[in-house]
């Protein structure tokens, strides 16, 4: 069967939708936008189910299409193709099924905006270019999709752009970006200085080329090549995913509109980073530096960025936390070379964070846009669905067997407790006490939100209630594969192949191999492997935060006041995000700020504005005036300045010889 | 083998013969635009022929069959075809449009395709004394108009000593190897290109200096300005377009199919006629206030780059030559277009200043402008971006840095005065014609012209087309050569 | 060998100078000298030799010269075709009827066009 006209339609689908609804939204009005956006996003989806059955029931072989050729330059190929293997297969997935149900929910949350039509432009333009990112068989296409989720992104978080805090999220946002993308175009250029083609097929042939060079660097230093690019393109990843210390600006994405949180900036756009570290695996596996590199940042972020998430207080960011600290357990796990083990938890974090944040948009429709957990509280009888919901995905993301995210963290937790990596011990003790911190903080928004008396004013007129159809409807959908994704595919994701369901897409070195793959002949079905979760670790760290959590916070919430005192320095310190935001502020922004000053003033102003702009076009328009006194319009002048100029290149050449 | 020729020699005859009798031009035009049809239908099937059975790509040591004379017919006839097509109004509203004016420029269109097949220096010089002598005349077509008198007289004068440099340097290089005939020369010039003799570099400087004058390049470009404002736009039009491919064909044909051995001696030359032009164009250009000397003066410019990749002397330096060519006549001819749709009964679009607030009264043409002027200034994503960015990819390649640096420091320069089109139309208010009449505006559509509007267009949209999309033209070119 | 075929044309030259050196040497030499103010004159021809250059003058004469001319030519380029008729095949000859009809529509055209016509 032929996958490329599913890939193709999967991929204009939601362009169409786009721009139907941003060029034609004024005419066709709010309703007719939107079906027609949905409508076209529910065709990709389908195709994305089609694509997925080949490719996972029928063991369709991974289709590289070389489409067109977009410009050739000399050696410099860019082209427009496609790759739809396992991986991108299972991110078209992802992407078409989470911004399907978005959309959805979309309905009912914008639904007093003035801006409506332009929404759902954005949000389909957002599906087609994380559809490129995933499905680009080169890295130019990649990154064409990398910066055009990027600027949707920048566009939805500032959707609301006479709100300052949005507007100023949305520079952030993309500003953050820049930096990452800085490193990630280093490493392509790299990658194209190297190897001469930017198409994954022939980097991936010379990987094992790749990884044997060295390039010298600053008097003699030595480097291999591999870990530089592996690197650069890992700081490219550390931007869009929100990775320590690049991740400053996904809190303030939360200035967005919530059904954007739910889509770009928890279940897809966020996780292309760990994408490209696992679409990379051939150059990856062939520089354990890179790999520790990944470990280690992956590994901080999750424990010190789920810690910031204690001390927030605002619904959204409290989860916006909570996805950093996720994703660093998926860069951790790609660091461990446990790749399929990272786009587990990438699919199952997609459901639940999604989940979440849908179920968070439904509570903050319901307070009527109050976001602060401190004035909510009791919400559970009000918001029966979105409760039930909320509570499943709470389970999922503290990894509670047998919710999908047990199963997903647990492979990644030990996977890297096994692997021999430098970094590895304490990456696997940050995994640890992140279990913990995740059911802290998770449980401690979800008691503050639904139990305990209601903390806001109650006014019988107007008491908080469930939200329409369109609004929960997404949740209870989102909340079933919350609960069976991972029971239903742990087996055949992880413990049945050396390199789990991904196959051939990855690439392991046999030194740094998965080491999930020595626990296949030990796993014995789904439910021993869920039973026997009593007998580890990060199952009681888990219980441990929800105790705590509801000891403190449901319990005995007069112990916290007794034994926390709002200003000792850790809470200080998280209070102060590890002074990340001060840093950049009074060290980057300052210093950037005067130093562009000083260019301002001496450089641009002086030198440029005055020498060389106006004092060049003054010459210009000097030489222009003489030029056109030369143009005298007399015959017998022109025909003299010919034979003048005939004479003269005689002359010369004569001289010249 | 001559059926094209032979077309448009016919069609030329008739239109002259019924154009005694018959006074509506849009006839005339369709007749004429007909010819053009059926010429490059003709050109089509004899190259697909001629290809299908492996026929000699030389007939007789006089025309050439070549891929380039293929390229460069259909590419002379369907701009003339454009060309005719989008000054059919302006003819009649002119009152230029008389059998005279059709048949001397389908006797034109036949220099062309002459001189594009051309492989004997006097074939090649038959053709150019045809296609010159009929655009003379057509400069003159508004003969109660005393500039356009003047422009052709100057160009007729000038025009004439071009051609005479021209057959002065055939004539010593004639006379210093007794060949004419282009294949054997070339052979006999790559035995002797080492020791060459003074005969020889004063006849290739010779022949330079007459290909230079008909490209516009500085400094043999003192006529270009006057003569593209003396005449009426239609025929500007032709000159900026069909001449000058014409004139690129003999560029190719004398300095890729005959003197390319002796690169040594021409190439220091293009390159400062190149540098020259460029300099020259861009700066002058920023003085005018006239549409069609601004015009002018890019078209010199624009010709200094094509010779800025022709000094290069290679395959593909050649091709992007061509693709540069392309480039610049399409950009030209989107460009004319709207100013031809935009005469006024009451006045023409001369100034630039004419143009005030076009965008408030025409949005789609402001809009065709504004493709035109960013291509030819070689802004992204467009077709003149791409044709520069081969040439300065080119000379990097060939380590001429500074020659590339030069030269896009220069497209800065340029860029001020497509850019002050695009601020006058768009960001200008409107300026009434006459403060007597304040409703009457200059930039009015002359009528409702939905063939030309349409062709138009697609010169516009083939401008964005074809810079998104490049590729397949780029290969094209490639091929070529 | 080569100098000996350039032979007729010095004769030709030695004949040319002397066809226009012949007959003023002998006027010079044997006619009267009488002159007088007319006859001081460069031209008879009816014209001032110093007037002013903006003087009317009919472009009827121009367009009959040059018609003239392009005729003339013709003749002369039948010339050459009619003595080697016989060695340049029909090839050569059709390409001057060719050349002739090409030159009859240029005739017919100005003919209809009233340029043989003086009013």
């Amino acid at each position: 069967m032929n996958l490329l006209p599913f890939a193709l339609l999967a991929l204009s689908a939601p362009l169409l939708g786009s721009l139907l609804a941003g060029f034609g939204g004024r005419l066709l009005g709010r309703c007719a936008s939107h079906c027609l956006a949905i409508g076209l996003l529910a065709v990709a989806w389908m195709c994305s189910v089609t694509l997925l059955y080949q490719m996972w029931y029928q063991h369709a072989p991974a289709l590289d299409w070389m489409g067109y050729n977009w410009l050739t330059s000399a050696s410099l190929h860019i082209d427009f193709g496609l790759l739809i293997d396992r991986l991108s297969v299972a991110m078209m997935m992802i992407v078409t099924s989470i911004s399907l149900l978005v959309h959805i929910y979309s309905i009912g949350y914008m639904h007093d905006d003035p801006a409506y039509q332009r929404f759902f432009s954005y949000m389909s333009l957002f599906t087609f270019a994380m559809l490129i990112l995933v499905t680009a068989n080169n890295v130019i296409q990649l990154f064409f999709g990398w910066e055009g989720v990027g600027l949707v992104s920048y566009l939805l978080i500032g959707f609301w752009f006479k709100k300052p805090s949005a507007a100023l999220g949305a520079y952030k946002a993309f500003i953050v970006n820049r930096v990452g993308d800085f490193g990630l175009l280093l490493g392509l250029a790299l990658l194209l200085y190297y190897v001469g083609s930017l198409n994954y097929q022939p980097i991936f042939a010379k990987a094992a080329w790749i990884a044997q060079q060295h390039i010298i660097f600053l008097h003699g230093h030595s480097v291999r090549l591999v870990s530089l690019i592996c690197i650069l393109l890992f700081i490219g990843a550390m931007g869009k995913s929100a990775q320590m210390p690049l991740h400053v600006w996904l809190p303030e994405s939360m200035e967005g509109p919530t059904p954007i949180s739910a889509l770009i900036h928890a279940a897809t756009m966020v996780t292309a980073g760990v994408y490209l570290v696992v679409r990379m695996s051939p150059l990856f596996s062939g520089s354990p530096v890179a790999l520790s590199v990944v470990l280690v940042v992956g590994a901080t972020g999750a424990l010190l960025l789920g810690l910031i998430g204690l001390v927030q207080n605002d619904i959204k960011r409290i989860i916006a936390y909570s996805t950093m600290s996720q994703l660093g357990y998926m860069m951790a796990a790609a660091g461990a070379s446990a790749f399929s083990a990272a786009i587990f938890h990438l699919i199952s974090h997609a459901f639940f964070k999604a989940l979440l944040f849908l179920g968070a948009g439904s509570v903050i429709l319901a307070m009527h846009h109050q976001q602060d957990i401190r004035k909510m509280g009791g919400l559970r009888s009000y918001l029966p669905i979105t409760y039930i919901t909320f509570l499943i995905g709470s389970c999922a993301l503290v990894a509670l067997p047998p919710f999908s995210g047990y199963y997903s963290k647990d492979a990644i937790i030990e996977a890297v407790h096994l692997a021999p990596i430098w970094g590895g011990h304490y990456a696997y003790i940050c995994l640890l006490l992140g279990a913990f911190v995740t059911a802290l903080y998770t449980f401690r928004l979800f008691f503050l939100t639904f139990h305990g008396s209601p903390r806001f004013d109650i006014d019988k007129e107007h008491l908080p209630h469930e939200s329409p159809w369109v609004v929960w409807l997404p949740l209870v959908l989102l909340a079933v594969p919350s609960v069976l994704f991972g029971i239903v595919h742990v087996q055949e994701f992880i413990y049945t192949s050396p390199e789990g369901w991904l196959g051939q897409v990855v690439y392991v070195m046999p030194a740094l191999r998965n080491y999930l793959s020595d626990w296949i002949s030990e796993f014995h079905g789904v439910f021993i492997a869920t039973a026997q979760a009593v007998f580890e670790l990060p199952f009681w760290f888990t219980i441990a935060g929800i105790m705590t959590a509801w000891i403190l916070y449901l319990v005995k919430p007069s112990l916290r006041a007794k034994y926390i005192k709002p200003d000792n320095l850790i809470s200080r310190i998280l209070r102060a995000k590890y002074g990340f935001d001060s840093f950049n502020d009074s060290i980057i922004v300052r210093g950037v700020q005067s130093l562009s000053r000083l260019f301002y003033h001496i450089g641009d102003m002086r030198l440029l504005d005055e020498g060389i702009v106006n004092g060049s076009a003054h010459r210009i328009k000097q030489l222009a005036q003489w030029m056109r006194c030369l143009q005298t319009g007399y015959l017998s002048y022109y025909l003299f300045v010919m034979a003048l100029a005939w004479v003269i290149l005689l002359a010369t050449w004569v001289g010249w010889f | 083998m001559w059926i094209p020729e032979g077309i448009v020699l016919l069609a030329a005859i008739i239109i002259l013969l019924t154009g005694l009798r018959l006074k509506n031009a849009k006839l005339l035009a369709g007749l004429a635009r007909f010819s053009l049809l059926l010429t490059m239908l003709a050109t089509i099937l004899i190259k697909t022929y001629s290809w299908k059975h492996h026929l000699d790509t030389l007939i007789s040591e006089l025309w050439f069959m070549d891929h380039i004379a293929f390229v460069m017919k259909l590419t002379i006839e369907i701009t003339a075809w454009f060309v005719l097509g989008l000054g059919v109004h302006y003819t009649q509203h002119e009152d230029i449009g008389s059998g005279e004016y059709y048949a001397l420029t389908l006797f034109a269109v036949l220099g062309m395709l002459i001189v594009a097949s051309a492989a004997h220096f006097m074939v090649l010089f038959v053709g150019l004394e045809l296609f010159s002598l009929a655009i003379y005349a057509l400069v003159a077509s508004q003969c109660h108009i005393s500039i356009g008198i003047e422009a052709a007289i100057k160009y007729f004068v000038t025009g004439a000593l071009a051609s005479g440099l021209l057959l002065y340097g055939i004539s010593l290089i004639y006379g210093a190897t007794g060949q004419l005939a282009f294949v054997p020369l070339m052979q006999d010039l790559g035995v002797i290109a080492n020791g060459h003799s003074l005969l020889i570099s004063f006849g290739v400087i010779c022949i330079l200096v007459g290909v230079a004058f008909k490209l516009g390049v500085a400094p043999f470009h003192m006529w270009v300005p006057d003569i593209y404002e003396g005449a009426p736009l239609s025929v500007m039009l032709w000159i900026a377009t069909t001449a000058k491919i014409a004139a690129f064909a003999i560029l190719v044909r004398l300095l890729w199919n005959v003197l390319a051995p002796l690169g040594s001696i021409w190439q220091p030359l293009v390159q400062f006629l190149a540098l020259l032009s460029i300099l020259v164009g861009n700066t002058a250009a920023i003085a005018q206030s006239n549409f069609q000397r601004m015009l002018a003066y890019s078209s010199i410019a624009h010709m200094g780059y094509l010779l800025l990749a022709v000094q290069l002397n290679t395959e593909s330096a050649w091709s992007v030559a061509l693709f540069y060519m392309l480039s610049y006549v399409i950009g030209t001819l989107t460009a004319v277009a709207v100013i031809l749709l935009l005469q006024h009964k009451h006045a023409h679009i001369k100034q630039i200043n004419d143009l005030c607030g076009l965008h408030q009264r025409h949005p789609w043409l402001a809009f065709i402008l504004l493709l035109a002027m960013f291509s030819l200034a070689g802004v992204p994503p467009l077709l003149g971006f791409m044709a520069k960015w081969q040439i300065v990819q080119m000379l990097i390649e060939q380590q001429q840095i500074g020659y590339a640096i030069t030269a896009m420091l220069l497209t800065i320069v340029g860029a001020y005065y497509y850019l002050r089109i695009i601020k006058v139309i768009y960001f200008d208010d409107l300026q009434p014609l006459d403060p007597a009449k304040p409703n009457i505006y200059p930039p009015a559509l002359l009528a409702v012209q939905p063939t030309a509007s349409i062709m138009a267009a697609l010169c516009g949209g083939s401008l964005l087309f074809l810079g998104i999309f490049p590729a397949q033209l780029l290969q094209f070119c490639l091929q070529v050569f | 060998m080569l100098l000996k075929e350039y032979l007729p044309i010095v004769v030709f030259i030695a004949l040319g100078i002397g066809f226009g050196l012949v007959p003023l040497l002998a006027g010079f030499l044997i006619a009267p000298s009488r002159p007088n103010k007319a006859k001081e004159s460069p031209y008879e021809c009816g014209f001032e030799a110093i007037e002013t250059g903006r003087a009317p003058f009919d472009l009827r004469f121009y367009l009959v010269a040059i018609l003239f001319i392009l005729f003339d030519l013709e003749t002369a380029f039948l010339f050459p075709w009619a003595v080697s008729l016989r060695k340049i095949s029909s090839l050569g000859f059709f390409s001057m009827l060719f050349f002739l009809g090409l030159l009859l529509i240029g005739f017919l055209y100005e003919w209809c066009k009233g340029a043989l016509e003086w009013e």
